[in-house]
């Protein structure tokens, strides 16, 4: 092997080497220490003064968490709500609610899908991701660590990310709050994080045996030799510590983003009024919004559900809207907007509890729409624009009150022309030559008197339509008195009078068709 | 010191009436706005156009004079450079198609908006505007229900979303304040040719108003004979007349 790499001329030897170079693995850790409120602040109608209100989270054995004017109230961890209730009487109290965490927290790791194929959530309270293949794409480790920290921020979560070699590392790096240590260190670091820093891998009887033992560190724990620690404290533990190595493999299960979109509010106080909803709203359309940049897809119509009090069990007063986009949609502001104005026109019930978004048809962007911004931060006039306005028109005003034109291959000259949908793609513009015809047309035609009318020009005769409404008309331009320039007709013979008994047929009656405006 | 200081009359925002809009420099200096395709009517106006954003308003009692033929020629220019819309605001009949095709005016390009009243068809104008997202726009608005503050609305929309945006109104409102850039009156020609209009500007920037100004539009070409035409006029005159013998 050596020989025949020798042998091949130097310049070869130096190309082949690179091309081996695996793409570096680099794990996020994302720990979200406040998930458990979190979750409640997105369901309250926000109030100006809500995130200086001490505010704790209870579960079976009292306090499990809290925010920081409550901690800085002296509230401690574990204490009854009655003991919190003496300590500040203007106390928000929750009830942990696992599931609603563990949905959340799901949402989060398909929000973090954009920067990674490789997302899981091992552990209640964290996610990991395996960004070493996006690194290039997002500009670096730091830069990819502070979109991801805006991408929750934005969402509603505080979040603290750090990124290591494994997965388990990484989550305790989050976890003790060691930011973005250079990874070539992050083992370093490790050894000075907190042995609570764990999370639910060492139990919590082992971690207090070990500080009894005078172990309190990473570092320390690390430095014992393995299987004799094995043997003491059981296998899991040694495993852990060979993942958290990385001399273990340590599979974590990346989650599937889901094919369909659909979340649900279930809202603390019933908000009375549209103005009120709107807040809500645009937690759900950004929600909808990393969803679809995740999955590159772009929403073409989706619905809105509001519920009112009592869950709306009887199907009485609930309220469904369908938004619908001309272009698929992927900007969050978009779909707001459009969504606002079908909000206004619609019937919503008084106190609504229950927001549902749901999308019910999306497809492929292209590329050009994902990223909408140009250099100076303003939209492209592309074509999107344009589509844009069909849809704010058509929510506000209703779909009948749009119109497109197109030319159709027809004689006869109310049929040579056909409304066309604003939302059908745009043909190339007709070529070809045509015969002098009005600008404005009349539908339909005004009976006139002829002597009103000076002819400049004509006839040019018009006789089509036998399988249909048959027209044989000789057209004249004229001048009315007015000095309006006309397109007029003289119907020629009253063959479709027979069948209509209609006077538009009757021979020889002039009509005015047509303004040459 | 003193030649630091910026004299007044150097001053680019500073306008003096004896620059009209004829001034060869200032045409040249600016070429965004959108030619009308008739000479005359370029020299008169500022920037030698159309105003490419921003609101004009062409007055106009009698359909039929040659209103679009007027606005024809920049209207075509845009609908085949630009892909945002050429939006109609209610307009009075149905613009039609083939006529358009022939002026060479993209129809895929042309959006017609019914709104049901005075308050959504201001509305939806105004997001036209302001979206950005027409090109040009036509509108028709209820005149009884158009107020100054509208305009004015209306004028900065137009501006925002760089959109070259006519107003038809009645020549009776002529008397009326506006906040539009250009006021045109478009009337018919008296001496009733039917290739000729008779325009007068009421207000533009750059300049005075102008006296009345005939202008050859054009027309759909007359190929006929007058003298065959009034053959056949007297035919169908002839044919009627039968028609109603036999039937008495």
């Amino acid at each position: 092997m050596g020989q025949a790499a020798a042998g091949l001329p130097r310049e070869r030897r130096e190309q082949v080497a690179p091309a081996l170079t695996q793409p570096t693995v680099l794990w996020y850790g994302v720990h979200l220490p406040y998930i458990g409120l979190e979750i409640f602040e997105r369901r309250y109608p926000s109030r100006p003064d809500d995130h200086v209100r001490p505010t704790v989270l209870m579960d079976g054995k009292g306090v499990s968490l809290m925010n920081v004017p409550a901690r800085d109230a002296g509230i401690a961890l574990g204490s009854t709500l009655a003991t919190a209730r003496s300590i500040t009487a203007d106390l928000r109290h929750f009830n942990r609610d696992i599931d609603g965490e563990q949905r959340r927290l799901r949402l989060l790791a398909e929000a973090a899908y954009r920067y990674s194929p490789r997302v899981a959530m091992p552990a209640e309270d964290c996610l990991v991701l395996d960004a070493g293949a996006s690194l290039k794409l997002f500009g670096g480790a730091e830069a990819l660590a502070a979109s991801l920290l805006a991408l929750l921020q934005r969402l509603g979560h505080a979040a603290r990310i750090a990124a290591a070699r494994t997965p388990a590392a990484s989550m305790v790096l989050a976890r003790a709050g060691i930011p973005n240590v250079a990874v070539d260190r992050s083992f370093d670091a490790l050894r000075a994080a907190p042995l609570e820093c764990a999370g639910a891998e060492i139990e919590a009887r082992d971690i207090e045996r070990l500080a009894n033992m005078g172990i309190f560190q990473f570092g320390q724990l690390l430095d014992l030799p393995r299987d004799e620690l094995g043997a003491r404290f059981g296998v899991a533990l040694q495993n852990y510590l060979a993942r958290l190595a990385g001399d273990a493999p340590d599979p974590v299960r990346p989650i599937v983003p889901r094919e369909k979109f659909s979340s649900s509010l279930h809202l603390i106080e019933p908000v009375p009024d549209k103005e009120a909803l709107l807040f809500p709203m645009r937690r759900l359309v950004s929600e909808l919004a990393t969803w679809l940049s995740a999955k590159q897809l772009g929403v073409r119509s989706l619905t809105w559900r509001f519920e009112p009090l009592g869950g709306g069990n009887d199907g009485r007063d609930e309220c469904e809207l369908t938004a619908k986009f001309a272009d698929p949609q992927l900007d969050a502001k978009g779909i707001l907007a459009v969504s606002k104005l079908e909000l206004e026109g619609a019937e919503v019930p008084d106190e609504v509890m229950s927001i549902r978004l749901a999308v019910a048809a999306s497809e492929p962007v292209r590329p050009e729409q994902v990223g909408p911004a140009d250099l100076f931060g303003a939209k492209q006039a592309s074509e999107a624009l344009p589509m844009e306005l069909v849809d704010l028109i058509s929510a506000r005003l209703g779909r009948d009150a749009l119109q497109g034109l197109a030319l159709s291959d027809d004689h006869r000259p109310e049929f040579a022309w056909t409304p066309r949908s604003p939302n059908a793609k745009r043909g190339t513009p007709p070529e070809g030559s045509f015969h002098p015809r009005p600008l404005w047309l009349f539908e339909p035609p005004r009976p006139i008197d002829i002597d009103h009318f000076r002819c400049l020009s004509g006839p040019e005769r018009i006789e089509s339509g036998w399988w249909g409404e048959t027209v044989a008309r000789d057209y004249f331009i004229a001048v009315h008195g007015s000095g309006a320039q006309c397109w007029i007709y003289a119907n020629r013979r009253s063959g479709g009078a027979r069948r209509s008994k209609d006077s538009q047929n009757a021979q020889g009656a002039w009509f005015l068709h047509g303004y040459f405006a | 010191m003193a030649t630091t200081q910026p004299r007044l009359p150097d001053h680019p925002d500073l306008w003096r009436a004896r620059e009209l809009a004829t001034d060869p420099n200032r045409r040249l200096n600016s070429t965004h706005n959108h030619s009308t395709g008739f000479d005359q009517l370029d020299e008169l106006l500022f920037g030698g156009g159309w105003p490419a954003a921003g609101l004009m308003e062409l007055l106009c009692d009698v359909h039929g004079v040659g209103e679009l033929r007027l606005l024809a020629s920049a209207l075509t220019r845009l609908s085949r450079d630009e892909a945002r819309w050429i939006t109609w605001i209610n307009p009075p009949f149905v613009p039609y198609a083939p006529a358009l095709a022939r002026a060479g005016i993209d129809v895929n390009k042309v959006l017609l908006v019914h709104p049901k009243s005075h308050r959504e068809a201001l509305w939806a104008l105004e997001q036209a505007l302001k979206t950005g997202a027409s090109s040009a726009a036509l509108a028709w608005l209820d005149e009884s229900a158009l107020t100054t503050t509208d305009i004015r609305r209306l004028q900065l929309a137009a501006v925002t979303g760089r959109t070259w945006t006519t107003l038809f109104r009645p020549a009776s409102a002529a008397d009326k304040a506006s906040m539009a850039e250009l006021r045109i009156l478009v009337e018919s020609e008296p001496a009733g040719r039917c290739d000729r209009l008779a325009f007068t500007i009421l207000k533009r920037r750059g300049g005075w108003p102008t006296s009345r100004i005939a202008l050859d539009v054009g027309h759909a070409p007359i190929r006929r004979e007058r003298a065959a035409v009034g053959e056949q006029l007297a035919f169908w005159r002839n044919a009627n007349a039968g028609r109603y013998l036999t039937a008495s």
